[in-house]
């Protein structure tokens, strides 16, 4: 009850290739409508991230718009875009992970 | 055809997937498997090695390290295998971890020799040769070093690896070796000796070892011919080379594809392109066939030996057979290793997997591990570009540059790949430099890291804010090092240098460093000071972004401890209201993190203060609804006073209440005017909830006058849906779906759910007209995917009739319609229970056309199973032809176990054995753990001597099981259970069954021990035994042995043992587990001088006593009285390499106890208070002095108690220092001591607050079996929480009403909706009841 009336108009993106990393996935996702939140988790162990990034839209016409484009390819990358299921909480036990936005 | 070849090769190719194995034979047909994958190297096929001349080893060790070994063995196999299994090689990496591994377990067996030792070839193609070598030779001494026996087995694997790494060495010295060492070479080392001499063309020696073969009468088989074809190519005579077929063919050897592949590669050393035609067009018209293998080495030769303009001419001939790829792909690999890239990047070309890849939308990324490999082998930057540029223009790699400069990072590798994609014009970001930055920053390298940053400057890429706070700073001890460092290089950017200001302060360990300076006495530091500086700095990074503020924020709390935080509770507030006025907004994530922490630190009154700082859009997911209540009333009431405003507010208090089942409607009606959306949805559920359909429907109506566009989300739609249909308004339902359909509601996972539940409502109540109605609408309307699940309550309704017509056309209808065939098994059986053979002749019919015959037959099988018809269903399962499916097996064998059918499990276990590939163990595993289910120890055993019966050999899981049910009945076990305790949990078992101090060991009424008890107590007579005939045994059963008695206390046996060891070998010593386990027998006897001489030996001969051993050696000392020698092994052990975390108040402790023994209570009290009145030593607050007070009460030593509570009361009353006072109060208790105790209480009211120490007291206790558990304790405590006023919180009532579910009773109260798994630890109000209850 209390998730359905919550708007999170997020994605989930996975397969980014290495190369690409917050600021990029900002700048290509900002096509589709304004982006609140770009969550790419780093591995602080070896310095790469983990392939994998939230996109949180203002609106969700920019969720929307996003969804909707197939294939979604970046510098040569197909970047595989859904909609994200889980809602990501910063919690305490992930200290490993460092939020870049 | 394809799934039949496909299985047969898994009957092939997958050991471990198949039972029928012995633990005998293990480590042959497997490990010749093993060795009989890889390529690269020479000679390939020989890897399937003679394995019948293994050492007696096996019969060597003891029970309990061989069964380790067993074990180990299996699963350095099983990674080493699955390693070959897949890719045909072996990484270094996953060598030496298996490696050290078996070094550090100690006493390494043959076959974990032999399995490293073999590993060392050709399996390696990316380790260069002379390395290869070097780590055969290092494993080989280490484990002879560990006490490893080698016999021929380990010398012929040794001489493999030398010949595989083109090792140079002299026969004539190995064979001296192998005689002084008493171990005799065989036909096998013979042969490879006589291969060795062929390498280096020296046909003398060959023929020499050829001599002494044939006067040995051992037979010469084709590998000998094979070597001499090699050997005379090598001296420079082909003519002699290729006349060794013939005198092959004299002798009655058919030359064979290695024969062949001997030949060619002596051509192919000579560049003779014609011949190696000739030959292979010979190789055509003869029996044998070459494999793409085969040619593979040719192309091998023909590259070492310059000729590789020929290879693209022997590649254009392979026929890309089915493993093609690792193989070729491990050619590369030896080719680059050995400085052949440029043809490994020839047979790269050659990869047939291009067009698959593309097709799969997926960019191709052909030769990743060609890039890697070069990366990793140090080949110019240049020529890897090379490859690049040509892997991208042939569109082999979509991006090869990206993903070399990937490997370098991942290798720390230099930069000069970045400078090469910087000049094609590719982006450099920041992050690309984080690998390297990581690696410094771990190491603290702060030169590193500056040479990294200078390499970022020159390719003229920025450091941004995540690179210098996550990357750079955490490198440096402190600000003005890293300051310091930034002003050296001054030519660094000047944003980098504004950068390094802000972030320095950005970093987790800047709040921190500047709160201790506040609260240590050094420097008065103010917190209205530090606040200041907090706030100067939120408002730096403000400016910078929203989020950077909101991570400081975070890492503050982070960063302070739960003391700091609840002392400061007042100043924070401050903080958040003075950041709340500079219009600071925080996101709902971060919010979410610090309301965790500041729940962990206990200060829930804040999380209020930083809810006021959340963006008001943003909706909140709060776990404790009574905080909330609150603070929304109080923000509701703001709102309103300032005339803002209020309706997300409002719509959260109403979701809030509703949760709670208040009166939520109240509240609309007082707001009416504010409310939107939200919060009407959320009335609407839970109207829904209460069956209050026109109440809902009103709303929704108002909703709508409100706002038209607002439309419900999906889960109140299915609620109005399911209350409609409840109460058989069915076309408002299906209006309500069509509803939901126009205006496009988001349908989620949780949603199907919700309207299988409305289906199966409907269902359950017959009404077959309704289930279809909606079903047919949900499905037509697209709102959900017909599913099996989804569509069964179709058929549900008719079986719920009993018409079993209409449920098997619903079934066939869903089939037919959506490809399901929903709950046939009910039909089928529903059918043959009533005897409808044209029904269900035409289901089978039916199930047959559609999903095929086997389906069919298990279908039916299952059927006749569970309807008891025994015979038919035995008829069933034997129709020639049927397979094993696993799965269905699996699903009715889970089903009888979960519905406790025995008789039926059985029976299907039976009917099945003559299964075609059907899984013995599994289906008796099945059987086994129903057994176990309900402890029948006596249908367990049937079952295990049905199983000899029928010759399965049980996986060890099975054994385990069995053995479970047996002994937990109290029976003995007939066989050896594979996993036996390891020796040290003996000892620590021992040593803890054993607290009570008596002379010898109790044996523990654990069953098993006492049979590992008596083994032990055999095999030293048996050791005796041996003594007496004068045979030598290796050192590990010798140790083994010592360690199994000292774990009984037989230290005399043991000491016997030990002198047997010495004086057979040489420089036999204790380990660290046999020591520390002497150090407890000696202190049990209470020999604890002994026990400290053999400490300080242990430590003269490095070795590492255990923790346990030590603090039974400080108690026996403290215990005679011996305060100089505690104060020595304290010293002893402050000089310990490797600490081993032994509080300090072990040593504390004991020293008062020694005191107390002579007598000197005002020493012991002086050095216990001084503890304590120095403040918060490295020991902190925690340090316990428990033991001493439960010592004493123990000894009932009046006098020392009187002094000692004395001072726990003394440093409670006047130093504020709680827990030796908190100590006693519960040793007291403990002692059942209740009147002491709450006479303790009542002097020092402080221990009552100590809520830690009582809490983990009673978590402890709680955690005693018997307790948690323990209903009618709940009831009293709830009722005296009751009449003492006392609120129970839900977490409390939550377990209650669990207890009163377990029990079987109705819950008294309103059971609260939270999950047990809330977090909330022992609120107040928990601890109050239960310390009500205490005094």
């Amino acid at each position: 009850m209390a998730g359905s009336s919550k708007k999170v108009y997020e994605v989930f993106v996975s397969k980014i290739p290495w190369t690409l990393a917050s600021k990029e996935m900002k700048d290509y996702f900002g096509q589709f409508g304004q982006v609140k939140k770009c969550l790419v988790p780093f591995d602080k162990e070896t310095g790469f991230h983990r392939g994998f990034c939230w996109i949180g839209y203002t609106s969700e016409e920019g969720l929307n718009n996003a969804l909707q484009k197939d294939p979604h390819v970046l510098e040569g990358s197909t970047l595989q875009v859904q909609r994200n299921r889980k809602v990501f909480l910063g919690q305490k036990t992930n200290k490993e992970v460092v939020e870049t936005s | 055809m394809a799934a039949l070849l496909r299985s047969a090769r898994l009957l092939k190719f997958s050991p471990s997937g198949f039972l029928q194995r012995t633990g005998t034979n293990r480590n042959g047909p497997q490990l010749s498997r093993l060795y009989s994958g890889a390529i690269g190297g020479k000679g390939v096929r020989h890897y399937a090695m003679v394995t019948e001349q293994r050492g007696p080893h096996t019969d060597e060790s003891s029970l309990g390290v061989r069964s380790k070994q067993a074990q180990q063995f299996d699963w350095a196999l099983a990674k080493l295998d699955s390693s070959v299994r897949r890719t045909g090689r072996i990484t270094k990496t996953l060598l030496l971890r298996i490696f050290h591994d078996i070094c550090r377990t100690g006493y390494p067996s043959g076959n974990q020799a032999l399995l490293l030792l073999r590993s060392c070839g050709s399996l390696l193609p990316e380790m260069p040769l002379a390395e290869r070598t070097e780590l055969a030779h290092r494993i080989w001494d280490k484990l002879q070093e560990l006490g490893a026996s080698y016999d021929a087995s380990h010398y012929n694997a040794l001489l493999k690896v030398y010949l595989q790494n083109e090792f140079k060495f002299s026969p004539t010295e190995f064979l001296a070796k192998m005689e002084a060492a008493g171990v005799q070479p065989n036909r096998v080392t013979f042969q490879r000796l006589i291969a060795a001499y062929c390498h280096d063309g020296d046909i003398e020696g060959a023929s020499t070892i050829l001599g002494f073969m044939k006067s040995k009468d051992l037979p010469i088989t084709e590998a000998v011919f094979n070597s001499l074809v090699t050997g005379h190519a090598r001296a420079g005579d082909m003519e002699s080379s290729e006349s060794i077929l013939q005198v092959m063919k004299g002798a009655g050897i058919e030359p064979g594809p290695d024969t062949y592949v001997a030949l060619l590669n002596a051509y192919a050393e000579r560049g003779d392109m014609d011949k190696i035609k000739q030959t292979l067009e010979a190789v055509e018209n003869t029996d044998t066939s070459l494999m793409d293998r085969d040619l593979m080495q040719v192309v091998f030769s023909l590259s070492k030996a310059g000729h590789q303009q020929h290879v693209p001419e022997i590649v254009e001939r392979m026929r890309h057979e089915r493993g093609y790829v690792p193989d070729a792909m491990n050619l590369c690999l030896s080719l680059i290793t050995q400085g052949q890239e440029d043809t490994a990047f020839t047979v790269l070309k050659t990869f047939p997997t291009l067009q698959q890849e593309t097709q799969s939308g997926d960019s191709p990324t052909l030769g990743n591990f060609f890039l890697r490999h070069c990366v990793n082998m140090d080949k110019p930057v240049d020529k890897v570009a090379r490859y690049c540029k040509e892997l991208q223009d042939s569109s082999y790699h979509a991006t090869p540059l990206q993903f070399t400069l990937y490997c370098c990072l991942e290798a720390k590798k230099t930069v000069e790949v970045m400078k090469m994609m910087k000049e094609q014009g590719q982006p450099i970001r920041p992050h690309y430099f984080w690998p390297l930055l990581t690696q410094h920053a771990k190491d603290q390298n702060t030169t590193g890291i500056m040479e990294v940053l200078k390499g970022m400057q020159e390719l003229d890429v920025p450091a941004d804010v995540e690179t210098m706070s996550f990357y750079v700073l955490p490198a440096f001890p402190n600000i003005d090092a890293a300051r310091d460092a930034f002003k050296v290089r001054a030519r660094l950017s000047p944003t980098a240098t504004r950068l390094t200001h802000i972030t320095v302060r950005f970093t987790q360990r800047i709040p921190s460093a500047l709160l201790s300076l506040s609260l240590t006495h050094t420097q008065p530091l103010s917190w209205d000071h530090v606040l200041c500086v907090c706030a100067r700095i939120t408002s730096l990074l403000s400016s910078f972004s929203t989020e950077a503020v909101s991570y400081f924020l975070y890492n503050l709390m982070d960063s302070m401890t739960e003391a700091e935080v609840q002392a400061q509770e007042d100043k924070l507030r401050q903080y958040f209201n003075q950041l709340k006025s500079m219009g600071i907004i925080i996101p709902g994530n971060i919010y979410r993190g610090i309301r965790n922490l500041l729940d962990s630190y206990h200060v829930p009154e804040l999380i209020k203060d930083v809810i006021a700082l959340v963006d008001s859009q943003e909706p909140l997911n709060f776990s404790d609804n009574r905080v909330v209540v609150l603070a929304l009333e109080s923000r509701l009431a703001e709102l309103k006073a300032d005339s803002k405003p209020v309706g997300a507010t409002l719509k959260q208090l109403i979701l809030t209440l509703c949760a709670e089942e208040v009166q939520a409607l109240e509240l609309k009606k007082q707001h009416e005017a504010d409310m939107v959306a939200g919060s009407y949805a959320a009335l609407i559920h839970l109207c829904c909830r209460h069956d209050n359909v026109e109440e809902a429907l009103n709303l929704k109506r108002e909703l709508s006058r409100k706002d038209s566009s607002v439309s419900l989300d999906s889960s109140k739609y299915v609620a109005l849906v399911k209350v409609l249909t409840k109460q058989g308004r069915l076309e408002e339902a299906v209006d309500m779906l069509k509803e939901m359909k126009e205006k496009e509601v988001v349908v989620r996972d949780t949603t199907v759910t919700l309207l299988f539940h409305v289906l199966n409502a409907a269902a359950m109540k017959g009404d077959v007209v309704a289930v279809r109605r909606l079903q047919d609408t949900i499905f037509t309307l697209g709102l959900a995917t017909p599913t099996a699940n989804l569509c069964s309550p179709l058929v549900s309704a008719h079986l719920e009739t009993k018409d079993l017509g209409g449920a098997l056309e619903a079934a066939m209808e869903c089939q037919k319609q959506y490809g399901q065939l929903p709950r046939i098994h009910d039909v089928i059986c529903g059918l043959v229970e009533r005897g409808d053979t044209e029904l269900l002749q035409k289901a089978m019919d039916f199930v047959s056309q559609e999903r095929g015959e086997m389906t069919m037959l298990y279908d039916l099988f299952f059927a006749f199973m569970q309807t008891g018809r025994h015979r038919e269903a035995r008829k069933i399962i034997e129709t020639p032809g049927l397979r094993a499916r696993p799965g269905r097996l699996q699903w009715y064998a889970e089903k009888c176990i979960n519905g406790n059918q025995m008789e039926s499990l059985e029976s299907m276990v039976d009917m099945t054995a003559k299964l075609f590939e059907c899984d013995r163990d599994e289906l008796y595993h099945y059987v086994l753990r129903l057994c176990k289910d309900t402890n029948d120890w006596r249908k367990a055993e049937a079952t295990w001597t049905k199983m000899q019966e029928e010759n399965v050999i049980p996986r060890e899981r099975t054994l385990r099981i069995l053995a479970d049910i047996l002994k937990s009945n109290g029976q003995e076990v007939p066989f050896e259970v594979p996993e036996v305790k390891k020796p040290s949990e003996i000892t620590y078992c021992s040593a803890t069954t054993s607290k009570h101090s008596s002379p010898f060991i109790s044996i523990p009424s654990n069953q098993s021990f006492s049979q590992i008890s008596v083994c032990f107590i055999k095999a030293y007579d048996m050791l005796k035994d041996i003594e007496r005939k004068g045979v030598t045994l290796g050192p590990a059963p010798y140790d083994s042995l010592i360690r199994a008695l000292l774990a009984e206390g037989s230290m005399e046996n043991a000491m016997v043992v030990k002198e047997i060891a010495v004086g057979r070998i040489p420089g036999f010593k204790l380990n660290d587990i046999a020591n520390s386990l002497l150090i407890i027998t000696q202190v049990k006897r209470g020999l604890a001088k002994d026990g400290m001489s053999t400490l300080k030996s242990m430590l003269q001969g490095d070795q590492v006593p255990s923790k346990l051993s030590v603090t039974r050696l400080v108690q026996s000392l403290g215990s005679h009285g011996d305060v100089q020698g505690i104060q020595e092994v304290e010293v002893l052990m402050k000089g310990l390499g490797t600490p081993l975390n032994l509080s300090s108040m072990v040593f504390l402790n004991n020293t008062a106890m020694a005191h107390i023994k002579n007598g000197d209570l005002d020493s012991a009290v002086e050095g216990l208070e001084a503890v304590y009145t120095q403040g918060d030593g490295p020991q902190g607050p925690a340090a316990s002095m428990a033991f001493v007070f439960r010592k004493v009460l123990e000894e009932n030593n009046g006098a020392a108690l009187d002094k000692l509570s004395a001072m726990a009361e003394r440093l409670a009353n006047h130093f504020s220092s709680y827990r030796a006072a908190s100590d006693l109060f519960l040793q007291l208790l403990e002692a059942n001591m209740v009147e002491d105790a709450k006479f303790m209480l009542a002097r020092c009211n402080a221990v009552a607050e100590q809520k830690e120490i009582l809490v983990s007291y009673m978590s402890r206790l709680a955690q005693k079996p018997g307790v948690d558990n323990d209903l009618v304790s709940a009831k009293a405590l709830y009722q005296q929480m009751q009449t003492e006023g006392v609120e129970a919180d839900e977490l409390c009532l939550k377990r209650l009403a669990v207890l009163y579910r377990n029990a079987g009773e109705t819950v008294p109260f309103t059971e609260p909706p939270v999950s047990a798994r809330t977090h909330t630890l022992c609120s107040a109000c928990h601890l109050n009841g239960i310390a009500v209850c205490l005094s």
